[in-house]
């Protein structure tokens, strides 16, 4: 199986190059005959990596510790669901799954758009064939997933070995969120390969309308939807999995899928500039690549370690790769952009500054200017240590220091913006649209500080926040209320035709309703607290308002783990809401020890207990307990937010389109 | 909005704000919520913030790249030990600044959180907002150059185009006709 698996890398590694002269003779030549060979390659090479993800998953399925990626991942007594899952635990499966879906995307983007832009078609597949290539490479020279395990025999030979039983899934991986965490996050992370492709393509053929932009706005938007959702279910599984009582730890690993959202975020806003004026051209496709070359470069980040120490760069030559691959990203992008600047002149001029043209500059600015942080901060320890010789740490407190200012004043242009109109806004309308909202908002933040929450930054975010809030609401309401004058449906129903007829520019509010209930969750983290309490059974603990009492302390075991577990009785102002299990986990293949926290979340906040071992009379349980306000909002954010986007995902058919009224 | 409506509608609304703001002063409520700390023993209410914020700025040195009061690693060989001295120190009576900076001896800078403000350090506070000031000076030097030419300069005659004027003539005839419907 695994020979098979292994020749079909080799196949890829052919047929992508063989693609690649295929197209590139194919740009020259007035036939489509050898922009189809490479279009073929492209169907190819999706079909060769159903083989070798189909030859991995069998290996990982019949669990033969023959292979090193097996054995390293997974053993016998892992659950079914986990085995398979586990192709994306190591390095070498997951390369191999970003491969598979690129090529899944690849195809489908190539049958879908090839009968109505034949002329980008050729290069675009060049664009996805070399990516293609690029991990091929990987593949087959410095991370084989088809890797044998092999010993060195007493007489000296060297030989094929298979321990009896393998190493184990990472526990932590051993969790519904990490199980689409990571195949979401890199269907978006794939996708932004496709704006690039499309614009690199209209770059090189001189067609500079916006035919790119609108062949691949909703591959932008899928493409950015997968990578959001990825890193906010990459956020839940830190939180209910990690157990550290918060759902964001400005890691490397965060960051990188971070930025790659920023820069798009930029681009879906001041593309509708070059949409509507003809304007921003260059900035756009700077972004476009800016974003594939995060993307690339994230992936680097996460499945390389270079960052935690500069010395995990010179030790694996997967960094080389990658770092040429970058650099051959930028440098074919550079090269031309600059060759056409005279085809990207803007057509228009701004009419004003005040207008929402200028607002997406700003939003432009704060999101570039958050996501440099990030990237700033993330690289520092390596500069600095570059620069001074010894290590520093650049955590937590650096980025939330930057970026919670950026954050809600990025929030406030959010409020602001969509009251710009566009070309031109009187400061007349502009005053007038921002009176209620901003007496909301004063009202929530002198509200709020009498009752005692008088944080100042989280003050800002909910007042921000209620002004955005108020505006969302009031251009839905006063859309509506204009439909109403023409038919005669009632609230809900011209709400809901109103967003059918404009899915783009409701959902959009949508979206940025979700962006709302993201800050006021991040802005609950001012207020979390904590204590701990040691109890044994019977014994209880009071904390804020909880009363938790220790039912029973006990032992449990399971095929895959060891644990012992607290079965815990939970009151809130004397009333009861239930039982709550923290354990403490010892898996048996890997020895590893995790803890199971216990969560019991409402609107207000959630009650998070951790059971973190027993006292040294191994009699009592000791507990961590958290009170951590309003992260159900972060939650409930990400679920608008998808929700927000789908909608302007919806094709145009669907729904009311254009028809009436 | 009629102005006059607008203005008392402002009024009553900042009469309102001005009601609580006074009330909020003379009410001068505090936060209940007793300082305590989930991963120490320190029951005094300030002792448990300190803790909080020291180890805030700190990192576990096990590998995990969290904070020191966050790595909730079963047996961390780094976190548990340190954060028990910490209480020690605490409860000793000594200074934030003189734990932070045993802390530091012992360790290096590797340990704090964040970049110091010294030395080559600063650059990393600093260059981010240079770049957001750089953006925005970007974003000046571009809306400079959109400032559209005088009246008189875009009044350029347009050069003489009979097929121009020929439909010009007929849109205007339309928009006549129009008119009189």
């Amino acid at each position: 199986m695994a020979t098979v698996g292994s020749f079909a890398l080799l196949c890829i590694l052919v047929f992508s190059a063989f693609g690649i002269v295929a197209a590139l003779i194919g740009c020259r030549e007035e036939t489509r005959r050898f922009a189809k060979i490479a279009q073929r390659a492209v169907y190819n090479c999706a079909a060769l990596y159903v083989i070798v993800v189909g030859s991995l998953l069998y290996l990982l399925w019949r669990s033969d510790f023959n292979y090193e990626y097996v054995a390293a991942h997974t053993n016998r007594d892992l659950p079914a669901f986990f085995k398979l899952t586990s192709l994306w635990a190591g390095q070498e499966g997951s390369l191999v799954f970003w491969g598979f879906l690129l090529s899944l995307y690849s195809t489908a983007v190539v049958v879908t758009t090839r009968k109505k832009f034949p002329e980008l078609m050729p290069y675009v597949s060049i664009v996805f064939l070399s990516t293609t290539f690029f991990f091929a490479l990987l593949h087959v020279f410095v991370s084989n997933p088809f890797k044998e395990l092999m010993m060195v025999q007493a007489n000296g030979s060297i030989v094929a070995f298979a321990p009896p039983d393998g190493q184990g899934l990472n526990p932590l991986l051993q969790h519904w969120a990490m199980i689409i965490h990571p195949p979401l996050l890199y269907l978006g992370y794939v996708g932004c390969i496709v704006p690039f492709a499309f614009a690199l393509a209209a770059l090189i053929t001189r067609r500079l309308s916006n035919d790119w932009i609108r062949a691949t706005r909703r591959w932008t938007l899928l493409a950015w939807l997968f990578l959001g959702v990825g890193i906010l279910l990459g956020a839940k599984w830190a939180y209910v999995e990690l157990g550290w009582g918060g759902y964001w730890g400005w890691d490397p690993v965060e960051n990188a899928s971070l930025m790659p959202w920023l820069t798009m975020t930029a681009f879906l806003h001041s593309v509708m500039i070059q949409e509507r004026k003809g304007m921003m051209k260059v900035w756009n496709v700077v972004l476009v690549a800016l974003s594939f070359f995060l993307s690339i470069f994230g992936t680097f980040l996460t499945r390389s370690g270079i960052v935690s120490s500069v010395h995990a760069f010179a030790q694996s030559s997967i960094g080389t790769y990658f770092s040429v691959f970058l650099a051959v990203i930028v440098g074919v992008s550079a090269y031309f952009i600059i060759r056409r600047l005279p085809d990207l002149k803007s057509e228009n001029k701004l009419d004003s500054i005040v207008s929402r043209e200028s607002s997406f500059l700003f939003n432009n600015l704060i999101l570039l200017g958050a996501c440099f942080a990030v990237l700033w901060g993330t690289m520092f320890p390596i500069i600095s240590e570059a620069v001074e010789g010894h290590k520093i740490t650049v955590g937590a407190p650096f980025f939330n220091r930057i970026n919670i200012p950026v954050g809600i004043f990025l929030l406030l242009l959010t409020g602001i913006g969509p009251l710009f109109a566009w070309r031109r806004t009187s400061s007349e309308s502009l005053r007038r649209n921002l009176l209620i909202p901003t007496i909301c908002a004063v009202v929530v933040a002198v509200l709020l500080s009498v009752l005692g929450y008088r944080d100042p930054y989280a003050l800002m975010a909910f007042s921000v926040a209620t002004l955005v809030a108020v505006t969302v609401a009031s251009e839905f309401y006063r859309g509506a209320r204009t439909r109403q004058k023409n038919t005669n449906e009632n609230l809900p129903m011209a709400i809901f035709r109103l967003t059918m007829k404009n899915k783009r520019r409701y959902g959009g509010y949508v979206v940025h309703m979700a962006i709302v209930f993201l800050f006021v969750g991040f802005a609950g983290a001012a207020f979390n607290a904590e204590s701990k309490a040691v109890l044994r059974d019977g014994e209880k603990a009071h904390f804020k308002h909880y009363t938790i009492t220790c039912e029973k302390l006990e032992d449990v075991e399971t095929p895959n783990y060891y644990a012992e577990k607290a079965n815990l009785r939970v009151s809130r102002d004397n009333r009861e809401i239930g039982l709550m299990y923290p354990e403490h986990r010892v898996y048996k293949a890997s020895e590893q020890p995790t803890t199971e926290v216990a969560i019991h979340s409402t609107a207000r906040e959630d009650l998070y207990l951790v059971y973190s071992g027993r006292s040294d009379d191994n009699q009592r349980a000791v507990i961590q307990i958290y009170v951590n306000p309003l992260v159900r909002w972060v939650w409930f954010g990400g679920l608008l937010f998808v929700i927000g986007t789908l909608i302007a995902l919806l094709p145009d058919r669907f729904g009311w389109g254009r028809t009436r009224g | 909005m009629a102005s006059g409506l607008k203005a008392r509608s402002l009024t009553a609304a900042l009469c309102w704000i001005a009601v609580l703001l006074v009330a909020g002063a003379v009410t001068r409520q505090t936060q209940v919520v007793r300082a305590q700390s989930a991963k120490s023993d320190l029951t005094d209410p300030a002792q448990a913030a300190r803790f909080i914020e020291i180890t805030k700025a700190l990192v576990c040195q096990c590998g995990c790249q969290q904070g020191l009061g966050e790595c909730n690693h079963v047996g961390c060989s780094s976190a548990i030990p340190l954060r028990k001295e910490i209480e020690m120190k605490i409860r000793a009576g000594e200074s934030d600044e003189a734990i932070i900076k045993a802390m530091v001896d012992r360790f290096g800078p590797v340990i704090l959180a964040a970049p110091t403000g010294k030395g080559f350090d600063i650059t990393a506070w600093v260059t981010p907002f240079i770049m957001i000031v750089v953006g925005l000076i970007a974003i000046y030097a571009f809306l400079r150059t959109q400032r559209k030419p005088r009246l008189g300069a875009s009044q350029q005659p347009v050069a003489a185009d009979p097929a121009y004027d020929e439909a010009l003539r007929r849109v205007e005839g339309e928009i006549r006709m129009r008119k009189l419907q």
